[in-house]
């Protein structure tokens, strides 16, 4: 006979009592959803299991304000969003990207882009690669906004979901996060045209 | 639209195209440390240094305030007194 299934809601219950067993057991359940919020909103100079302990010990610390309004996975997604962006601004400088930090596929996806043309699907990697580079060079709150709405292709509404900023204030950012990508892309365009 | 605007958004579709990368599972021994770690702070959280500091703090600074208040009643209440006796010589005086 197989492992029973697993109780989230017995889980939380129980790690509201101490248990350190089941609050083992939570770990192993949410870190699949942790470690993608993770992933998506994490520096590469961040260790990711770093900032994973710290959303789980952030998330036992504040089971007692959880009151059930929302799905326990959102409520933990928050978590994760607030926690990531706390590590983020806790790196206080911002890499200058350069030509030379571009490896030659990534060089090449830019060089692709910026020619007016589509990165080929095999580029696709590297085009990942390179937008992680670029998106280090934002401020954590632009990150996360162009994380959310262009790579994640998440609606206004659901960032504020996220984050719980106003409407206003994800219209605001995002257009200021992608102007100052706009800048960085014609930095790298002028540098292409020497 | 701006030209490096469709630059971006070219390079954001392209990403977005790239296989996901493998969720891995949790590292060996890593739930256990982070429930131990989260069973040795206290349950009240006042292993905090800000949540044992931050009352008597609070406390100590209500205090001073009050012991202060109470300390400088008398002399301005004898200062407005004396103030408010210098009227009328004031009164004489200023026209001068």
């Amino acid at each position: 006979m197989g492992e029973p299934p697993f109780d989230l809601a017995a889980c939380v219950a129980r790690v509201r009592q101490r248990d350190e067993e089941a609050a083992s057991r939570m770990v192993e359940h949410l870190y699949p959803l942790v470690i993608k919020i993770v992933r998506a909103h994490r520096s590469p100079r961040l260790a990711e299991e770093d900032v994973a302990q710290e959303i789980f010990l952030r998330v036992f610390a504040k089971l007692d304000q959880y009151r059930g309004e929302v799905a326990f996975e959102h409520w933990v997604s928050r978590v994760a969003v607030n926690v990531s962006l706390n590590a983020l601004r806790s790196l206080k400088c911002r890499p200058e990207l350069r030509w030379a930090d571009l490896n030659e596929a990534e060089a090449e996806a830019l060089g692709a882009t910026l020619a007016g043309g589509e990165p080929s699907a095999e580029q696709s990697v590297a085009a990942r690669d390179l937008v992680e580079k670029l998106l280090d060079c934002l401020n954590p709150e632009d990150r996360l906004v162009i994380s959310l709405m262009d790579l994640e292709e998440r609606s206004v509404a659901e960032v504020r979901r996220i984050t719980g900023w106003s409407e206003a204030m994800v219209k605001v950012r995002a257009f200021r996060a992608r102007r100052k990508l706009r800048k960085h892309l014609e930095r790298f365009q002028r540098r292409e045209n020497l | 639209m701006n030209e490096m605007d469709q630059a971006w958004r070219r390079l954001a579709v392209a990403a977005r195209r790239a296989p996901p990368a493998e969720i891995p599972a949790v590292p060996f021994g890593l739930a256990t440390r982070i429930a131990a770690r989260w069973g040795r702070t206290d349950a009240t959280g006042a292993d905090e240094p800000w949540n044992w500091l931050a009352r008597p703090a609070l406390m100590g600074a209500a205090a001073l305030a009050a012991g202060a208040v109470a300390l400088s009643y008398e002399p301005m209440v004898n200062a407005w007194t004396a103030l408010s006796g210098s009227a009328a010589v004031l009164e004489v005086l200023l026209p001068l």
